[in-house]
C-alpha cells in the first residue's frame, strides 16, 4: 500500500523519512512506540494517563471499567493520529529541514527514491497526500480552527504547564498543609470542600482572564484583522474563542479533578476501619434525598384570611391587608416548624420511585433544628425518633443527644450481622426495610425538652439513601462546575467583545463579584431595602427611599437570575456524599448555559459583530 | 503594429469592464467616544476596479488608503456611500472567500510556526486538508521559507513576516487581492519576487489593489491608480494617460561611430532647437545590479540563516492552461534560480570601460545636458513610463511635500 512520506534531512545525519498521515504502529503500541522514536513528552504523558487508567479501572471504580477502557482506546486512536506529526516536529526541531513528500511504500523506499531524483521532489508527488482522517462540516471545522489557536496560544506561552504545576500545587499541598482530626468527615471536608473550591476559584479567575484577554488582545494587537477578512463568521469566531477555553478548562480541570479522586482514594486507606465504613456508607457515595411535600402556605394564609374576613367583614382601620398577610403566614410558618415541649411531630416522606432503593439500602436522617430559648452558642438537645410504619414490628426507635443549629447524620436503618440495630456502619452489617405498604417513610419526631424546637421546612429534615457509586457522581459534580466556568469564560468574551482589554477585565471581575455576593443581594431583597431593619418587627430603619426604590428591583432581578446559577451546589452535594444527578447536570446545562449564558453570548457576539476591528492607522 | 503605434496610450487590453469593486460616494468619519466627528479620514471617494486589473492607491501618509482598504475588508464601516465587491457588501462572509488580503503590517500570531500559520487560514477558507497541506508547501517554497517552517512568527525579521504574510494572502488563490506596502521592510529581491507574484496574479485574470508609498512598485506593476490627499482623490487613470509626456520622444539604439550620430543628430536638429535634445547612456537600475550580485553570491552556494530566495510563484497561482501565466512565472525563476552562474541569465551589469568613456565624452560634446536613464535596451518607447525620479517629481508637484 503506498502512502506518502515526509523527507527530512540534517547536515550530518542525513535523511530521514516519516510517514504522512496516521500511524497504525502507534496507536497500537502507544506509549513504547513513542519512547521508541524518542519522543520523551507524548511518551511520558500516554504511560501515565494509561498507568492511572488501569489503576482507576482495577483498583477504584471497577463498576465504570469500560468506560475507562472506551476513553483509553480513544486516546491511543488520538496519539496514531497525532503520532507521525509529533515526530516529524520533533525531527525538525532537532535540527533536520523538511525536504518535500514522496509517495513511498516505507520509509527507506522513500529515502531511495527521494536520492533517485537527486534530493529534489518533484511538485506533482504531492499531490494526493494522505486525506484527513475524521471529516467534520466545513463551519465546524473553522471554528475548531479558532479553538485550537486559542489553546495553542496559552500552550506556547507557557500558561498551560505553569496552571497545570499550580493546580496539583493546590491539590496536593493543600491537604498536606491542613491537619484533619482522623475522622472520615473531616478528610473529606478538606479534599473535596477546601481543594475542589480552591480549584474552582483559580480556574474561574483564569478563565475570566483568557476569555477577555484572547479575544481582547487578538483585536488590539489586529491579529483579528487576519482572522475577520475571512470567511468566517463573527459568532463563529466568538464560538471557536469560547470553546478553546473550555478546551483548556476541560483538561486542566479534568486534571485537578482526577488528582483529588485519586487523593481522597489513598488517604481514605489509611483511615481506622470504622471510620472507612463510614466513608464508603455516607461520603464517598451518590446520595438521593427525600424531603416532605412541603405545605402551600400561600395557599392556606388565603383561605384563612378569606375565612376570617367573612367572618368579621372588613379590616380594622389602619390595618395593612399586606402586614395581615405576612403575619398569618409567619404563624402558619410556625406552625408547621416547632415542636413544642412533650409533643410531636410527624413527617411522611413519600419515596415514589426510590422505594426499592430505601429497602435494601442503608437510610439516614439528615436534620437541623434550632431551639426557641435563645443561646449564642449550639446547646444539646435529648431527641427521640421513631422510624417506620406506624403499629408495626419493624419500627425503629432512636434517642439522640444532637445539638442546636447543627446538621446531624445518623443512620436509621443499619444493624449489625446479627440484625442488632447500630448507629454506625459496621462490617458485613445489613439494613432493614423501614416502608410502610404504600412505600411511605413515616418519621416521628417526640420533643421531651422544656424548650421548643424547631425545624425549618427547606432544610429541617431529610431522607438520604443510597444512589450510586461515588466516581460517575464525582464526575457529575465536577461537570457542573465545568457548567460554571462556561458561563464565566461566555462573560468574559461578552466583555472583550466591545471593551479593550484592561476594562473587559474589570467588567468580568465585577461581574464575578456580584455572582459572589448573592448573600447580600438576597438580604437586601429579602429586607426589601439596603439600609438596616428592626430585627423584631422586620420593619425597615433610616430614610433610604430613592436609592430603594431605584436599587430594589435591580437586586431583585439580579438576584432572580444569580438563583438560576447558584442553585447547584455540588462542591457540598460531593464533600455530603449526596447524589449530582444526570438531572440536575441538565438543569444546569440549561439553566447557566441555555440562559444566562446564551444571553451573555447573545449580547457578545451582536457586539462583536457591530464592532468596528480597525482604525484609521495601524495599530487598535 | 509599428514602433510609433506602441506610444499611444494602452487601453488595459488584458482587463474586462466587468467591475469587481465599486465605491461610490465613500465616506469615513471617525468619531471620538461621544460620537462628535473627530476627522474626516475618507470624503466622498468614488470609483471602480475591474477584472484583471492590477489598482494602485497612492498618497500620502494619513492621506485614506488604509481606511478605504480596511472598508473595502468590512473591518471599518463606512459613515456614507456604497461598497460593492463581486456584487456584494464587504460583510458579506462568502465573499470573503475571493479576496486574499496582506495588512500593511504584520499582524499574524506570532506564536504559530510558518506552515501552522498557513494551515489555520487555509482552515478559515475551508480548504480541505490535502489541498491546504499541498498550497502550503508551494507557498512556502515560492516565498522563501521551506527551510524555517519550525520557527514561529514571532522569531521572524521584518521581512520574513511580509512573505509568510503574502503567503497566507494568497492561500485561497484569491480572484481580488488587496495588497498594502506589500513590498515595506522587503529587500530588493523580495519586492522583485513580490511584483512577480502581482503580475503573475494578473495574468491569471485576477485583480490586485496595491496600496503602496514606493512610487516604483506602483509604476512597475499597475495599470491604474487613483492619487489621495486629504482623503480625496486627486487623480486618477491608467499610468499612461497620468504620466506620458506627449510633446518628446526618447530613441533608444546601440553606440554608433560619431559620424553617424552627427547625421541623426542634424536630422534632428533642423526640426527641434539644441537645447531641447538630451543625450546620454543608458545605464542600469540599481534593482538589476543588485540581483545580479546577489545570484553571483548565491552561485557560490554561501549560506544564508534567514530566508531564502523565493522559488518559482506557486503552481496553482500560475493556472496550467495560460501560456502568458507560465511565461510571467519563469521571470521569477530567471531571477532567483539556483543554478551555476554560467546557466543563469543574470542581468548584465553596465560597467563603464574606457571606451565608454570615450563615447561618453564624445555625447558630452554632442548635447549640453545629460540626465535623464534610458532603459539598456533598443525600444520606441514613451519615455518617461520607468523614470522614478520623474514620476516622484510629478506626484510632488500634484501633492506637495509629503508628510
Amino acid at each position: 500500500m503506498s502512502a506518502h512520506f515526509e523527507i527530512l534531512k540534517h547536515p550530518h545525519q542525513g535523511l530521514a523519512a516519516v510517514k504522512h498521515g496516521f500511524s497504525w504502529p502507534a496507536a497500537v503500541l502507544g506509549w513504547a512506540w513513542a519512547f521508541g522514536r524518542k519522543l520523551w513528552v507524548p511518551a511520558l504523558a500516554l504511560l501515565v494517563v494509561h498507568a492511572v487508567l488501569a489503576l482507576i479501572a482495577t483498583k477504584l471504580i471497577s463498576e465504570n471499567s469500560v468506560l475507562l477502557i472506551a476513553i483509553g482506546v480513544s486516546l491511543q486512536a488520538i496519539f496514531g493520529a497525532r503520532a507521525n506529526y509529533l515526530l516529524s516536529r520533533a525531527y525538525q526541531e532537532r535540527g533536520f529541514d523538511y525536504r518535500g513528500l514522496v509517495p513511498a511504500t516505507s520509509a527507506s523506499d522513500a529515502i531511495a527514491k527521494f536520492k533517485a531524483v537527486g534530493e529534489n521532489a518533484p511538485a506533482e508527488w504531492r499531490l494526493g497526500v494522505a486525506p484527513a482522517l475524521f471529516n467534520v462540516p466545513t463551519d465546524l471545522r473553522q471554528i475548531l480552527a479558532i479553538a485550537r489557536l486559542t489553546i495553542k496560544a496559552v500552550v506556547r506561552y507557557r500558561l498551560l504547564p505553569v496552571l497545570a504545576v499550580l493546580l496539583v500545587l493546590v491539590v496536593v499541598g493543600l491537604p498536606l498543609m491542613l491537619k484533619h482530626d482522623g475522622t472520615a468527615r473531616a478528610l473529606v471536608q478538606i479534599i473535596i470542600t477546601y481543594t475542589l473550591s480552591a480549584v474552582t476559584a483559580i480556574l474561574g479567575l483564569v478563565t475570566l482572564w483568557l476569555a477577555t484577554g484572547t479575544l481582547a488582545r487578538d483585536v488590539e494587537d489586529c491579529s483579528m484583522q487576519m482572522v475577520a477578512v475571512k470567511p468566517i463568521a463573527r459568532w463563529q469566531i466568538w464560538l471557536g474563542k469560547w470553546l478553546g477555553i473550555m478546551g483548556l478548562n476541560l483538561a486542566l480541570l479534568g486534571l485537578s479533578g482526577l488528582s483529588i479522586y485519586l487523593l481522597i482514594q489513598w488517604r481514605a486507606a489509611s483511615l481506622p476501619e470504622k471510620q472507612q465504613a463510614i466513608l464508603k456508607n455516607e461520603l464517598l457515595i451518590a446520595r438521593g434525598s427525600l424531603k416532605e411535600v412541603p405545605p402551600d402556605l400561600d395557599a392556606d394564609v388565603e383561605k384563612i384570611l378569606k375565612e376570617r374576613l367573612k367572618e368579621i367583614g372588613a379590616l380594622a382601620n389602619g390595618a395593612d391587608l399586606a402586614t395581615v398577610r405576612k403575619d398569618v403566614k409567619e404563624s402558619l410558618k410556625a406552625r408547621y416548624q416547632a415542636v413544642p415541649p412533650k409533643q410531636a411531630r410527624r413527617w411522611v416522606i413519600e419515596t415514589g420511585l426510590a422505594r426499592s432503593q430505601l429497602e435494601n439500602t442503608p437510610v439516614y436522617l439528615r436534620v437541623k433544628f434550632r431551639s426557641s430559648q435563645y443561646s449564642s452558642k449550639p446547646e444539646p438537645y435529648e431527641t427521640r425518633w421513631e422510624i417506620g410504619p406506624p403499629n408495626a414490628t419493624n419500627r425503629v426507635r432512636i434517642i439522640r443527644g444532637l445539638t442546636t443549629d447543627t446538621f446531624h447524620e445518623f443512620g436509621v436503618n443499619l444493624t449489625d450481622a446479627k440484625g442488632m440495630p447500630v448507629g454506625e456502619p459496621v462490617k458485613g452489617g445489613q439494613f432493614k426495610n423501614l416502608l410502610d405498604e404504600q412505600g411511605r417513610l413515616v418519621i416521628v419526631f417526640g420533643n421531651p425538652n422544656n424548650a421548643a424546637l424547631l425545624f425549618d421546612l427547606d432544610e429541617g429534615l431529610e431522607v438520604l439513601y443510597r444512589e450510586s457509586g461515588f466516581g460517575l457522581n464525582f464526575a457529575r459534580g465536577v461537570g457542573i462546575l465545568f457548567i460554571w466556568l462556561g458561563l464565566l469564560a461566555a462573560v468574559g468574551l461578552a466583555g472583550a467583545s466591545y471593551l479593550s482589554f484592561p476594562v473587559a477585565a474589570f467588567f468580568s471581575i465585577a461581574m464575578l463579584v456580584v455572582g459572589l455576593s448573592s448573600g447580600t443581594i438576597a438580604t437586601v431583597v429579602k429586607d426589601g431595602t439596603f439600609g438596616s431593619t428592626n430585627h423584631d418587627t422586620g420593619v425597615p430603619e433610616g430614610v433610604l427611599g430613592a436609592v430603594d426604590f431605584i436599587m430594589v428591583p435591580i437586586f431583585k432581578a439580579t438576584h432572580d437570575v444569580l438563583t438560576l446559577v447558584n442553585s447547584f451546589s455540588p462542591i457540598d452535594a460531593l464533600s455530603t456524599g449526596r447524589s449530582v444527578t444526570w438531572m440536575t447536570l441538565l438543569r444546569a446545562v440549561l439553566q447557566i448555559w441555555g440562559l444566562i449564558g446564551g444571553i451573555f453570548a447573545a449580547f457578545g457576539i451582536l457586539a462583536f459583530t457591530r464592532r468596528e476591528l480597525a482604525t484609521a492607522q495601524g495599530k487598535g | 503594429m509599428t514602433a510609433l503605434d506602441t506610444l499611444q496610450p494602452d487601453s488595459a487590453a488584458r482587463t474586462s469592464t466587468e467591475a469587481v469593486i465599486s465605491v461610490r460616494g465613500l465616506t469615513k468619519v471617525f468619531t471620538d467616544f461621544w460620537g462628535r466627528p473627530k476627522a474626516r479620514a475618507v470624503d466622498t471617494v468614488n470609483f471602480e476596479v475591474r477584472r484583471g486589473e492590477v489598482f494602485g492607491l497612492l498618497g500620502p501618509n494619513g492621506s485614506g488608503k488604509s481606511t478605504t482598504i480596511k472598508m473595502l475588508l468590512g473591518l471599518l464601516y463606512p459613515t456614507k456611500g456604497h461598497i460593492e465587491i463581486f456584487g456584494h457588501s464587504p460583510r458579506h462572509v462568502k465573499t470573503k472567500a475571493r479576496i486574499g488580503y496582506l495588512p500593511e503590517e504584520s499582524y499574524l500570531y506570532k506564536y504559530l510556526d510558518s506552515r501552522e500559520t498557513l494551515d489555520f487560514f487555509g482552515n478559515l477558507f475551508q480548504l480541505p486538508p490535502e489541498q491546504r497541506d499541498q498550497r502550503t508547501e508551494q507557498l512556502l517554497e515560492m516565498v522563501g521559507l521551506n527551510q524555517v517552517r519550525s520557527r514561529t512568527v514571532g522569531e521572524f525579521s521584518k521581512g520574513m513576516q511580509r512573505r509568510i504574510g503574502l503567503a497566507q494572502a494568497l492561500i485561497n488563490d484569491p480572484d481580488l487581492v488587496i495588497l498594502d506596502e506589500p513590498t515595506a521592510g522587503l529587500d530588493p529581491l523580495g519586492c522583485r519576487e513580490v511584483k512577480d507574484v502581482i503580475l503573475a496574479l494578473k495574468n491569471r485574470g485576477k485583480t490586485v489593489i496595491l496600496s503602496s508609498h514606493l512610487l516604483s512598485d506602483v509604476e512597475d506593476v499597475c495599470d491604474r491608480v487613483v492619487i489621495y490627499y486629504g482623503g480625496k482623490i486627486q487623480a486618477d487613470g491608467t499610468l499612461k494617460e497620468l504620466l506620458t509626456e506627449r510633446s518628446s520622444v526618447r530613441i533608444t539604439f546601440p553606440s554608433l561611430p560619431r559620424e553617424a550620430m552627427e547625421n541623426i543628430l542634424g536630422t534632428i536638429r533642423r526640426d527641434v532647437a539644441a537645447d531641447r535634445i538630451q543625450l546620454d547612456n543608458p545605464t542600469q537600475n540599481l534593482e538589476s545590479y543588485f540581483l545580479g550580485v546577489v545570484n553571483r553570491a548565491r552561485a557560490s552556494e554561501q549560506n544564508t540563516s534567514g530566508a531564502t530566495s523565493g522559488s518559482q510563484v506557486a503552481e496553482y497561482l500560475r493556472g496550467s492552461a495560460e501560456a502568458g501565466a507560465q511565461q510571467q512565472a519563469r521571470v521569477l525563476d530567471r531571477l532567483v534560480a539556483t543554478a551555476p552562474v554560467a546557466e543563469v541569465p543574470v542581468p548584465v551589469v553596465v560597467l563603464p570601460t574606457a571606451v565608454e568613456v570615450e563615447s561618453q565624452k564624445k555625447l558630452a560634446a554632442l548635447a549640453a545636458r545629460t540626465v535623464s536613464t534610458p532603459e539598456p535596451r533598443v525600444e520606441v518607447a514613451a519615455k518617461p513610463a520607468l523614470d522614478e525620479v520623474k514620476a516622484n517629481e510629478k506626484l510632488a508637484n500634484l501633492l506637495g511635500k509629503p508628510k
